[in-house]
């Protein structure tokens, strides 16, 4: 039997998240502090791609396609957002399962390693935010420049300046 | 700073993932809504113009206009005020920052028409039955709280949407920097 359109758009869905979807959880971290909020966030990303999936010419490649379409509808987020869902000042989420390893000290140390750089991230303004979560998702220049609509000597600019403001945040942080 | 340090973040940023939260979830929500949102206004109108057939009932046929009348006004001035805001002009975020700028302009500008349109019939209507006050009815009076009460929360999502905007307007400085 001839597989539908539907049921074709729907595994390309599906390998999509397969293949991104950590990235796309980690984005939304990036954006939201407040856990609920925050899964809200992720199902409004995957929507939007599932929505604009079906008009994908290939006109750049699948990942730029993700990466804008997931960075754009988080900006539309927190434009939404209320202030009083997301103090600066607000606590720690509380800490997440942890995974199995050798010494509980170090676990505890490795969560809240990632937390005050989630923290940190989250606290940079969104030009630098978006530069930096795109590199540490490890997309060259060239890349950010494509997802962002912006020139790659500008991407280099804005990641030169988003790494001191990372720094500086990390270590207010400490 | 070394690229070394760089590549510690991405570590750190990189471990451990929440999974993406069930998408169907979030689809059938918002089917949902849109579903419950048409329902209500085709059963309203249905309802009240087979009632004003009917029982020949003047006031149904009010009700029937005037439900189909605030659809048609609203619908018709929300699509006007949104020209030009369907798509981004370019892919950037930008853009799209832009876009949603004006979307949120446009969607203040509903709800200030919404309002005022119904304020307008909200006076027409009281005024009405207050002319009318010997074959004051209960129904009504629940139509005019009713009127009310909407007024009160169009006003509230006004308020919000402006909220909104000025959010809209600061991240459109931050990007353009």
């Amino acid at each position: 039997m001839r597989e539908s359109g539907r049921d074709k758009l729907e595994d390309r869905f599906n390998s999509i998240m397969g293949e991104y979807g950590p990235a796309l959880s980690r984005l939304a971290w990036g954006y939201e502090k407040v856990t609920n909020v925050r899964e809200e966030l992720a199902q409004d990303i995957a929507l939007a791609i599932w929505q604009a999936l079906p008009h994908f010419r290939g006109e750049c490649s699948e990942r730029t396609f993700i990466y804008r379409i997931a960075h754009n509808r988080a900006l539309t987020h927190i434009c939404k957002r209320q202030p009083h869902h997301q103090p600066l000042d607000e606590l720690a989420q509380p800490l997440e399962p942890i995974d199995p390893r050798p010494h509980p000290d170090e676990q505890v140390e490795a969560t809240y390693r990632r937390d005050r750089l989630r923290s940190a991230i989250q606290g940079l303004p969104v030009a630098y935010r978006q530069v930096v979560m795109l590199t540490l998702e490890e997309l060259s220049h060239a890349e950010i420049a494509e997802v962002l609509g912006i020139t790659e000597s500008n991407v280099a600019v804005r990641m030169n300046r988003a790494k001191k403001a990372l720094k500086e945040a990390m270590e207010e942080r400490l | 700073m070394t690229d070394l340090e760089l590549e510690n973040w991405r570590r750190e940023w990189r471990v451990k993932t929440e999974p993406v939260p069930d998408l169907k979830r979030k689809i059938h929500r918002q089917n949902l809504r849109m579903a419950a949102a048409v329902l209500t206004i085709s059963l309203c109108l249905t309802l009240s113009t087979v009632a004003a057939v009917r029982r020949h009932s003047s006031f149904m046929g009010g009700m029937a206009v005037g439900i189909g009348v605030t659809s048609l006004l609203v619908g018709g001035y929300a699509w006007w005020v949104r020209r030009g805001a369907w798509k981004p002009t370019a892919q950037t975020t930008l853009a799209y920052a832009e876009l949603s700028y004006k979307r949120a302009i446009a969607r203040v500008r509903t709800l200030r028409f919404a309002f005022y349109f119904l304020l307008t019939a909200t006076v027409l209507f009281t005024g009405y039955v207050a002319w009318n006050w010997k074959h004051f009815e209960g129904r009504s009076g629940a139509i005019v709280t009713f009127m009310v009460i909407e007024l009160f929360v169009f006003r509230y999502l006004g308020r919000r949407k402006k909220q909104e905007i000025e959010e809209m307007k600061k991240l459109i400085e931050e990007v353009r920097e």
